[in-house]
C-alpha cells in the first residue's frame, strides 16, 4: 500500500485539511508518543491551524487536539480523505 | 475515540498515567474512563506502575502542598502502566514502519 | 429547578431486530399472569429510591442466600395482573467484578425474566450503557428508566431521551426518583411496550464464533434460551466464573469449544475479551454523544475559543491581557485586604500586645517591634497570593496553560527550547521550587539545566509584595503598570540569558516536540479553592517558620550595640550590629540610588525568602514607631478591627467594575491611604531609586529553597553558577535602570 499515489506527508496538507495516517517513519523522533496518542494505521487526523508564527500545527486526531512541528510532521504519510481537502 | 481501549493503551504507552490524568488529555469522564480500565485490568493489558506500598504515599512528599494530584479523589487506580500484553497488543495495531 | 412532567415514552424508529422471536416473546408476556420484572442498573443510580417510589409498602426487604446483599421484591397489583419484581445488586457489569455483580448475573441467568427495567443515570450516560449494552444481548424485552434527569440538568447534561430510544430500539422513560416524577407511567412502559432491543454487531470472526457456540446451546435444554448470546459471548470473554458454573453443571464440551475458538481467535491477533469490550465501550460512547448533544457542544465551544485563543493574529495579545488582567486581580481585589492587614489590624495586634506584655519589656519589644510587623508585613500579603494562585489555578485547569505553550512554541524555539518549557517559566511565576522539579517533563538535560538557570528571574510571587508595597508608596497610580513590567522584564532578562548560555554552554540538541490541546473546560470552584488555599496555606506556613525566624534573628542583630556604652535593645537601628554591617556594604548600592543602610540590610536575609525583604523593612522602618504602640483595650481592638474589616470589603467590591474597564489601568484603590511602611518607604526612596530596587531585587538571586532545589535537580556547580550570575545580572540591571530612570522621574 506504501507509495500509494494519493500519500503525501503531513506537512503537505493545509489548514482544514483531513487526512488517513498510512505510515509513520520507525526513525521519527516522536514515534512512541505518536502511537501513545493514537497515531494508528487508518486514524482520521485533520489540520486545524497554524500557530501565529506559521509553526507548530495544531492537529486534531479523532477527538483529541495535539500540535506537531512542521519538521515532526514531515515523517508521517497520510492519504487525503475524498473530497476532505 | 471510535476504539477507546486502544487509545487508552495507547495513552498509557511509555507514560504512566494516573486518571485523572486520562481523563484530561483524552477529554472523557473520569467515570467513563474507569469501566474501560476495569476491564484493561481485569485483561491483563494495564497495571500500577507503582505497587501500594502505605510508605509510598502522598503525605511524604515536600512537594505536596504544591501538587496538583494530591488530595484528588482517586481511589481504585492511582499511577498506570502498561503490561508487557498491554505494549505487545499496542504493537499489533501500530502503523507499519516506512522501510 | 422547575420539574417539568416527564414525557411520555417515545416508540424507537430504529429497525426491529428477530422480529419472530420478539413478537413471541411478547405474546407470552401477555399470557404470563405473573410477569416478573427484572430491575438492573449500575450502583448510585437511585434505583432503589426508584423502586421504593414504584413498589411503595409493598417492598419486602430480604437476604439473597449466602451473603449479606440485600434483597429486595415487590408483588404488585395491577388491575387484574399480579407483577412480581425484583430489584437486583447494582453492577456495573456483568462480566462479575464484586459479589452484587455476580448475584445480578446469576439473577438474570435464573430468575426467568420476562421483562428488564434498566434503571440509568442521566448523569452518567457513558459508563451506564455499558451494562445496557450487556443486557441488549439477552432475548428479553427492555425499558429503560432514564433516572436523575433533574440532577443531570444541573450539572448542564440535557439527554434526549427520543434519540436514546432510537438508538437502543427500546422505550426510554425519564423519571426523578426521589419526587416520583414519571414512576407513574413507568410499570406499564415496561409491561406493554417492552421490546427486545437493537443488538450490537461485533467483529466478523467475533460474531462467527458466537454463532457457533450458539448453535451448540439450541441443544442443550439446560441453559436458558433468552440467554444463549450472552452466554456465548461471556465464554469467549474467558469470564472465569461463568467457567466454574459451567465446568460444574457438565457443559466440558460447550466449554472446550469456547476455547478452541478463543485459542483461534487469539492466533488470528485478536483477544476476545478487548474486541468484545471495545465494541461496546465505543457504542456506548457514541449512542452517548448522539444523546447527549451538549457533550459535542463543548467540543465546538472549544474549537470557537480556540478560533480566539489561538488566532494567528490575536493569540498572543490575548495571552498578555490575560496575564495583566490576573496582576489587575490582584491589586484590585486583594489590595485593601493588604492595606487591612498590614494596617488596622497589625495597629491593633501591636496594641493588644503592648497592653498585654507591659510587665516584660524585652519580650514586649520582640512581638511588638520585630514579630508583629515583620510577620504582620509578610501575612499582609496572603489575599494578594490568594487571588493570584486562584488566577493561576483557573488557567491551568481550564486548559489554557497549553494554548500558552503552542503560541509560545515558535518564539522559545531560537532557544532551541518548545513551548513545553513555557510553562515550567510561568509556573515560576507561582512559586520557583516547584517550577524547578516542573523542568523534568522537559526530555533534554541541557534543557532541563538552561530553563532551571533561566527560572529565578522568573518573578515568583514571595517578590510580589515588594512590588506592591514599594508601588503603592512611589507610584501609587500606575502599580498594575509597575508589577506587570516587573514581571515582563523578568522574562526578557531570562530570555536574553538563555540565549547567551545557548550560545556559550548550553548548545541545543535533538528534536521532535509534541504538545497536548486539552479541551476547554470551566474548572470546578471546589478544586480551584483547594489548589489555591492549599498553596496559600504553605506560605503562611513560611511565614510562620522561616520569616519568623529570620525576623528573630534580624531582630537580635538590630538590638546589638555596635558602639560601646548602649545596652541590649536600647540602641538605634542604625547603630546596631545589623545597620554597621549594612552601613559598609551599602555602597555598592550607591550607584543604583539605594545607597541608605535600610535598604540594604533587606536585602540580605531576603536570601533566605524573597517576602522576607518587606517583612526586614517592616521591622526597620516601624519597630522603633511600632515599640512606642500604646496598649489598646480588648472592646476598643474589636471595635476598630470591624470597622477597618468593613471598610475593606467594601473597597474590594467597589473596585471590582472597575476591571471591566480594560484600558484604564490606573486603579489602586491604596492610592489614597498609604499604609505606615509605604508611607516610610515614600520618604526614604526617590521614585527611580525605588524602581532600580524593585529591579534588583526582582534579579538578584533565587531564594535559598529555590537554590536547594536546583542542586537537588542538576547538583551544586549549577545551582551556585547561577546565584553567581544573577548577582551579577541584577546589579548591572539595576544600576541601567537607575541612571536611565533618574532624568525621567
Amino acid at each position: 500500500m506504501i507509495g500509494f499515489m494519493g500519500d503525501v506527508t503531513l506537512d503537505t496538507l493545509k489548514p482544514g485539511a483531513a487526512a488517513h495516517v498510512v505510515a509513520l517513519d520507525a526513525r521519527h523522533p516522536l514515534r512512541r508518543r505518536l502511537l501513545e496518542l493514537g497515531f494508528i494505521r487508518g486514524a482520521r487526523v485533520e489540520v486545524m491551524r497554524f500557530a501565529p508564527l506559521g509553526d507548530p500545527v495544531h492537529l486534531r486526531l479523532g477527538r483529541t487536539d495535539l500540535a506537531l512541528r512542521a519538521a515532526d510532521l514531515h515523517g508521517v504519510t497520510v492519504r487525503a480523505v475524498q473530497g476532505g481537502v | 475515540m471510535t476504539s477507546p481501549l486502544a487509545t487508552i493503551l495507547g495513552s498509557l504507552a511509555g507514560t504512566p498515567r494516573t486518571l485523572p490524568e486520562l481523563s484530561r488529555s483524552l477529554g472523557s469522564s473520569p467515570q467513563a474512563l474507569e469501566g474501560m480500565l476495569q476491564t484493561l485490568y481485569a485483561g491483563g493489558y494495564v497495571q500500577e506502575a507503582v505497587q501500594n506500598q502505605g510508605d509510598c504515599s502522598c503525605s511524604g512528599c515536600s512537594l505536596k502542598s504544591m501538587c496538583r494530584n494530591f488530595g484528588d479523589e482517586t481511589p481504585e487506580f492511582h499511577l498506570l502502566r502498561l503490561t508487557e500484553r498491554g505494549e505487545k497488543y499496542l504493537n499489533r495495531i501500530a502503523p507499519q514502519p516506512v522501510p | 429547578m422547575t420539574a417539568s412532567p416527564p414525557p411520555s415514552p417515545r416508540l424507537p424508529t430504529a429497525p426491529r431486530v428477530d422480529e419472530v422471536a420478539c413478537a413471541a416473546t411478547v405474546a407470552r408476556l401477555r399470557a404470563h399472569r405473573e410477569p416478573r420484572v427484572l430491575v438492573v442498573g449500575n450502583p448510585n443510580t437511585g434505583k432503589s429510591t426508584l423502586i421504593n417510589a414504584v413498589a411503595g409498602t409493598h417492598l419486602k426487604v430480604g437476604n439473597w442466600s449466602g451473603v449479606t446483599v440485600e434483597k429486595r421484591e415487590a408483588h404488585l397489583k395491577r388491575g387484574e395482573q399480579t407483577i412480581h419484581l425484583l430489584d437486583l445488586p447494582g453492577a456495573y457489569s456483568l462480566s462479575p467484578h464484586t459479589p452484587e455483580e455476580l448475584i445480578t448475573r446469576t439473577a438474570l441467568l435464573d430468575e426467568a425474566p420476562d421483562v428488564l427495567l434498566n434503571v440509568v443515570d442521566a448523569g452518567n450516560l457513558e459508563r451506564n450503557l455499558y451494562l445496557t449494552l450487556q443486557l441488549l444481548e439477552f432475548r428479553v424485552p427492555l425499558t429503560i428508566a432514564l433516572n436523575l434527569v433533574d440532577e443531570a440538568r444541573n450539572k448542564g447534561l440535557e439527554v434526549d431521551a427520543g434519540a436514546l430510544s432510537a438508538q437502543l430500539g427500546v422505550p426510554v422513560v425519564e423519571t426523578v426518583g426521589v419526587k416520583s416524577l414519571g414512576t407513574a407511567g413507568l410499570l406499564d412502559a415496561t409491561l406493554s411496550g417492552a421490546q427486545v432491543g437493537a443488538v450490537l454487531r461485533y467483529p466478523d470472526a467475533i460474531e462467527a464464533a458466537a454463532a457457533e457456540l450458539e448453535g451448540r446451546m439450541v441443544n442443550l435444554s439446560t441453559l436458558p434460551p433468552h440467554a444463549h448470546r450472552y452466554l456465548a459471548l461471556s465464554l469467549l470473554e474467558g469470564d472465569p466464573s461463568l467457567r466454574g458454573r459451567l465446568s460444574a453443571t457438565g457443559h466440558t464440551d460447550l466449554l472446550d469449544a469456547a476455547d478452541a475458538h478463543r485459542a483461534a481467535l487469539e492466533l488470528a491477533g485478536l483477544d476476545p475479551l478487548i474486541e468484545i469490550a471495545e465494541a461496546r465501550y465505543a457504542r456506548a460512547g457514541e449512542i452517548a454523544r448522539l444523546a447527549v448533544p451538549q457533550a459535542e457542544l463543548k467540543l465546538t465551544l472549544t474549537e470557537k475559543l480556540d478560533k480566539l485563543a489561538l488566532h494567528p493574529w490575536l493569540g498572543i495579545p490575548i495571552f498578555l491581557a490575560l496575564v495583566l488582567t490576573v496582576f489587575r486581580l490582584t491589586f484590585t481585589v486583594a489590595a485593601p485586604f493588604v492595606d487591612l492587614i498590614g494596617g488596622p489590624l497589625q495597629d491593633v495586634a501591636s496594641g493588644w500586645a503592648a497592653g498585654l506584655l507591659g510587665w516584660a519589656p524585652l519580650l514586649k519589644d520582640i512581638v511588638v517591634g520585630a514579630i508583629i510587623p515583620g510577620v504582620g508585613t509578610v501575612l499582609s500579603f496572603l489575599p494578594t497570593l490568594l487571588v493570584l494562585y486562584l488566577a493561576m489555578s483557573f488557567l491551568e485547569d481550564s486548559g489554557y496553560m497549553a494554548r500558552a505553550a503552542f503560541l509560545a512554541d515558535r518564539s522559545m524555539r531560537g532557544l532551541g527550547l518548545d513551548g513545553r518549557a513555557f510553562i515550567p517559566l510561568i509556573l515560576g511565576f507561582g512559586c520557583n521550587v516547584p517550577a524547578v522539579y516542573a523542568t523534568r517533563t522537559l526530555e533534554r538535560k541541557s534543557d532541563r539545566v538552561l530553563v532551571s538557570m533561566i527560572l529565578p528571574f522568573m518573578s515568583c510571587s514571595a517578590r510580589l509584595p515588594v512590588y506592591v508595597i514599594f508601588s503603592a508608596a512611589l507610584f501609587p497610580h500606575a502599580g498594575a503598570w509597575i508589577v506587570w513590567s516587573m514581571y515582563v522584564l523578568g522574562m526578557a532578562v531570562a530570555f536574553a540569558f538563555a540565549w547567551v548560555l545557548r550560545k556559550t554552554s548550553l548548545p541545543a540538541e535533538g528534536s521532535g516536540v509534541l504538545l497536548e490541546l486539552p479541551p476547554y473546560r470551566f474548572p470546578a470552584w471546589k478544586v480551584m479553592w483547594t489548589h489555591a488555599a492549599r498553596r496559600t496555606a504553605s506560605f503562611a506556613k513560611r511565614a510562620r517558620t522561616t520569616v519568623l525566624a529570620t525576623v528573630a534573628v534580624v531582630w537580635v542583630l538590630l538590638s546589638i550595640p555596635a558602639v560601646s556604652g548602649q545596652a541590649f535593645g536600647e540602641v538605634a537601628p542604625a547603630q546596631s550590629l545589623f545597620g554597621r554591617v549594612s552601613q559598609a556594604i551599602s555602597p555598592v548600592f550607591a550607584p543604583l540610588g539605594f545607597g541608605n543602610w535600610q535598604a540594604t540590610g533587606a536585602l540580605v536575609p531576603g536570601f533566605i525568602a524573597k517576602e522576607v525583604v518587606v517583612g526586614t523593612l517592616g521591622q526597620i522602618y516601624l519597630g522603633e514607631e511600632a515599640k512606642r504602640a500604646a496598649p489598646l483595650g480588648f472592646a476598643q481592638g474589636v471595635e476598630q478591627t470591624a470597622l477597618a474589616t468593613w471598610n475593606a470589603v467594601k473597597t474590594s467590591v467597589q473596585a471590582l467594575p472597575t476591571l471591566i474597564a480594560l484600558p484604564s489601568f490606573g486603579a489602586d484603590s491604596s492610592a489614597e491611604q498609604k499604609t505606615p511602611l509605604a508611607a516610610a518607604l515614600a520618604r526614604a526612596f526617590t521614585p527611580a531609586a525605588g524602581l532600580a530596587y524593585l529591579v534588583f531585587v526582582l534579579l538578584y538571586t533565587p531564594c535559598v529553597a529555590t537554590i536547594g532545589a536546583m542542586q537537588a535537580e542538576h547538583g551544586r556547580r549549577v545551582a551556585w553558577l547561577t546565584v553567581a550570575y544573577e548577582m551579577g545580572i541584577a546589579w548591572v540591571a539595576g544600576l541601567i535602570v537607575y541612571q536611565i530612570a533618574r532624568h525621567f522621574l
